[in-house]
């Protein structure tokens, strides 16, 4: 596994980037690399849709009475800015980049175990992305992208296209995920055991695990809803002794895993990110590791919390409520874990660990707030206000978007043999960090003081704080854009970044930067495990059979 | 390696797999008899639950081969079934105890309580509406 | 250290056959979990309806035909069996044997889906029909027609199941016809047989639930 080249040699001899050539070579490749660099470009086109489509709600939140758009518009536009960002971004980001570039290379293997499946995952996601968002667009989805009965069921916009896409897509989660369960399974090279995994492969197992057994439930859920609406069957009418509440069930046996689908991944990369900045490899090695696992496992006890105010038992939401609580014990697990990482580490302040700061700080604060919102008694207060909005949005934007933020400052070398300047980096990232907080903690507030969520119009007195939101979405915004400048203009003009720009001990990083097509000339064994800091750089990778 | 061990060596033969089967068709009678025995139905369910269950993991341990190999395999389908469980459990949980008339209407649950939605007889007469304030601006 | 000359069969990424085999049928387990909580939804809906209107299912059905679905448990279980015997002999690498079980094993799965066939002709006959389609006189009230648009769902998922496995079993053995499977290589046919013998395990669940509590 080891190659001591010189940045120059490498970067000009053939890598998975350059060889082999032609558009077929890429539409058809076999490659993870490539594939993880394919989804790349589609979530990023996915984020940029959907952050319009959050701008725009935001740009219509400005005044209390019409903006920009009508009330019918607004739905929509919510409709679209939540299918978009959860669908099409938040659950395939990071396994469909970084995932796939990674676990391999982590492995010590070539390839995942299903290159073609892979391959088939990349078309599953376009085709349902574009089913789903010519659904939304031209019929006109308003539904909100928690497709609640009775009113799915019954109205009379376009459905269907959606409920398919989103199913499409589904079969895509599946399928990576059943890929890299397999994989670690089966291609872990000679001296990975499991307990000398990466953590970023732990946190990916478990997180495939949650894909592979929650995404069908979802499936079949939306397919009913589909088949209600399309045949008349009932199965969620009252009228036909359907329980409207059984589809609330159903959805978030899945939605509420998938919510660990989209935070164990920036999970898995941050405790890459904490060892490599910190120069230490993590405290609590198998604390860490296992709490991946009691995450996936004890996030599909939960779903009940999304159901406190719709007529669910007092006594499952009391159960769902308390069994809530557990999940944090293991994020804390893992927090506790990082920051003792940090205790006594070289701390290296680069971007991506400043992207981990951020990180840091709006897990604790959202997840917080997450177990304050599984106290029923509070929830009744804050069920469907900006209150709930603020917390996911904590979750999902401000600790996953920032560690997808991170993966790809850390990454970007190794995938693409380039620095980016890290001046905009750091400019960008205090950007993206300020305006995150702008624009959320204001909503935090509206919510609190009773704002509805989903709501085209607002009390007057509510105004102050939604221009303050809607200029920190602008801010955020803009953070975004900057981050996508720069990093193109690595391309053209970033410095030729050897294979181990940051020193990092991670296993991938003793390949080429860009790596080549063929991951290792021949299989390695592993004799160390993975962020060992404290051993000397002597021979501690061999050349196996 | 990352292969797991297999033994290889322990691959049922045809004989096998009839018997196995002859021990299906005997359990299927036996599910048939429990439709025709009269029971309660709580029995009458888990009886043909658990004989169905029975008949499940003889074709997944030997049919399906999970008895020869897979420890990840095993581990998989058990996985699974808990899962299945726990969203039927905890679903039917909620329904079971929810307040009754929060099930769909004339459903079972509600049998037991008396429900009436006209209002106790009274002479007080309702109190008089008030007109409700404009709003700030201008319908949409 | 192999020394003879990798397999035809091995994908460049498996350090041997032996690790592929496992792969593959580890990721088909992994897909029949998909399978299973498909269907969980369906179970569910079952297990709560059932749940809410015990009197209304449990007559309901009675009109379920079962010497139909009791046929159809033999005839499942049976193509089970044949399944299991085709993947033993394609292991030895016998091709006659292999293509003539799977074919046995597809033509029972044609027989359960005539007599399903048989048996929705006789419930659209009678109106007993999912949802607001239902019309049948001769049992009425709440949660009646729950039960039949469970019961069609249920029947009719398996049923579409059915019929991939039979394509699915039909491109198989097909392959073994051609000659492509041997002692060395037989995978594909274990995890087509394995795929129906979920089709089975799904039925060995949903007879006795539908038909006879």
């Amino acid at each position: 596994m080891s190659l001591s080249p010189t940045s120059d040699a490498v970067y000009n001899s053939p890598n998975y980037l350059t060889a082999p050539t032609g558009i077929r070579s890429w539409l058809l490749t076999l490659d993870h690399k490539r594939i993880g660099v394919m989804y790349l470009a589609l979530v990023v086109a996915a984020f940029a849709l959907g952050g319009f489509f959050a701008l725009l709600l935001r740009l219509e939140l400005l005044t209390p009475g019409p903006t920009v758009m009508d009330a019918m518009t607004y739905n929509r536009m919510f409709t679209l800015h939540g299918v978009i960002m959860i669908f099409l971004f938040m659950i395939p980001a990071i396994p469909g980049v970084f995932g796939n570039f990674f676990l391999p290379l982590m492995l010590g293997a070539q390839d995942v175990a299903f290159p073609k499946i892979n391959l088939l995952t990349v078309y599953l996601y376009l085709i349902g992305a574009t089913i789903a968002v010519w659904g939304m667009i031209q019929g006109g989805t308003d539904t909100g992208w928690t497709f609640y009965t009775p009113y799915s069921t019954t109205t009379v916009t376009t459905l269907s296209p959606v409920l398919l896409g989103a199913f499409i897509l589904g079969m895509g989660s599946i399928l990576t995920g059943l890929n890299f369960i397999v994989t670690i399974h089966t291609l872990r090279a000679p001296g990975i055991s499991w307990m000398r995994m990466p953590l970023f492969v732990w946190a990916m197992y478990a997180t495939s695990i949650i894909q592979v057994l929650a995404t069908p439930v979802l499936g079949m859920t939306l397919l009913l809803v589909a088949i209600e609406k399309t045949f008349g069957f009932g199965i969620f009418d009252p009228a036909r002794g359907g329980d409207p509440i059984l589809f609330q069930h159903l959805f978030w046996f899945y939605s509420h895993p998938a919510v660990y689908i989209m935070v164990l991944p920036a999970m898995a990369v941050i405790s890459e990110v904490v060892q490599t900045f910190a120069r230490k490899n993590m405290y609590g090695y198998k604390a860490v590791a296992f709490s991946s696992l009691g995450i996936a496992f004890v996030g599909f006890f939960v779903w009940g919390h999304h159901l406190f105010t719709s007529g669910q038992s007092t006594f499952a939401s009391g159960v769902f409520g308390v069994l809530s609580m557990f999940v944090g014990i293991f994020t804390a697990v893992k927090v506790f874990n990082w920051t003792a990482t940090l205790y006594k580490g070289a701390i290296q302040v680069s971007t991506p660990f400043v992207y981990f700061l951020g990180f840091l700080y709006f897990l604790i604060f959202g997840g917080l707030t997450g177990i304050a919102l599984s106290t029923v008694s509070l929830d009744v207060h804050w069920q469907d206000t900006y209150f709930v909005v603020a917390h996911f949005h904590f979750i999902m934007v401000g600790a996953t978007m920032m560690a997808f933020l991170a993966a790809l400052h850390y990454w970007w070398p190794k995938m693409f043999g380039r620095m980016y300047s890290e001046r905009w980096s750091l400019a960008a990232s205090l950007l993206v960090i300020l305006g995150f907080n702008a624009t959320f903690i204001p909503q935090f507030l509206l919510g609190n003081m009773g704002m509805p969520r989903r709501y085209y119009s607002y009390p007057q007195q509510f105004q102050s704080l939604n221009v303050a939101s809607t200029a920190g979405a602008s801010v955020l915004g803009f953070g975004f854009v900057l981050v996508l400048v720069y990093l193109v203009a690595s391309f053209f003009s970033g410095r030729v970044a050897g294979p181990n720009p940051w020193g990092s001990r991670g296993y991938e990083w003793d390949t080429p930067s860009p790596p080549n097509l063929l991951n290792f000339p021949e299989t390695p064994v592993i004799t160390r495990g993975p962020h060992e800091y404290q051993d000397g750089p002597s021979a501690e990778v061999t050349h196996g059979h | 390696m990352a292969a797991p061990a297999h033994n290889e060596g322990k691959h049922l033969g045809p004989a096998q797999y009839v018997l196995i089967w002859v021990v299906l068709m005997v359990l299927t009678g036996a599910t048939l008899a429990v439709w025709k025995t009269p029971m309660s139905d709580g029995l009458r369910i888990s009886a043909a639950l658990g004989i169905a269950t029975v008949k499940a993991a003889l074709v997944a341990l030997f049919f399906m081969h999970l008895y020869e190999h897979g420890g990840a395999s095993r581990l998989v389908l058990v996985t699974s079934m808990m899962f299945v469980a726990l969203l039927i459990g905890l679903t039917l949980a909620d329904n079971a105890t929810r307040f009754p008339y929060a099930n769909p209407p004339s459903s079972s649950p509600q049998d037991e309580v008396p429900f009436t939605n006209a209002p106790p007889p009274s002479n007080v007469p309702p109190p008089p509406l008030r007109a409700r304030p404009e709003p700030a601006y201008q319908g949409h | 250290m192999a020394t003879e000359a990798p397999s035809a069969h091995l994908a460049h990424h498996f350090p041997d056959l032996q690790t592929q085999e496992h792969a593959a049928r580890l990721g088909m387990w992994l897909f029949l979990a998909t399978e299973i909580l498909l269907f969980t939804v369906l179970f569910t809906a079952y297990a709560v309806y059932r749940y809410l209107f015990p009197g209304a299912f449990d007559e309901a059905s009675k009109l379920a035909h079962v010497s139909m679905g009791a046929t159809n448990t033999v005839v499942l279980i049976t193509s089970s069996l044949t399944v299991a015997l085709g993947i033993h002999y394609a292991r030895q690498g016998d091709k006659r044997k292999t293509v003539g079980l799977l074919a046995v094993t597809i033509a029972f799965g044609a027989v359960f889906m005539v007599l399903k066939g048989f048996e929705y002709h006789h419930h659209w006959v009678d109106g007993q029909l999912p949802g607001k389609f239902y019309h049948f006189t001769g049992l009425t009230g709440p949660g009646v027609s729950m039960y039949f648009t469970i019961y069609f769902l249920m029947t009719g998922l398996h049923g579409l199941h059915v019929l991939i496995g039979m394509g699915v079993l039909a491109w198989i053995a097909l392959r073994a016809a051609r000659g492509e499977f041997s002692r060395e290589y037989s995978t594909p046919v274990e995890l087509g047989g394995l795929y129906w013998h979920l089709v089975d395990l799904i039925w060995i669940f949903l007879f006795p639930l539908l038909y006879l509590v």
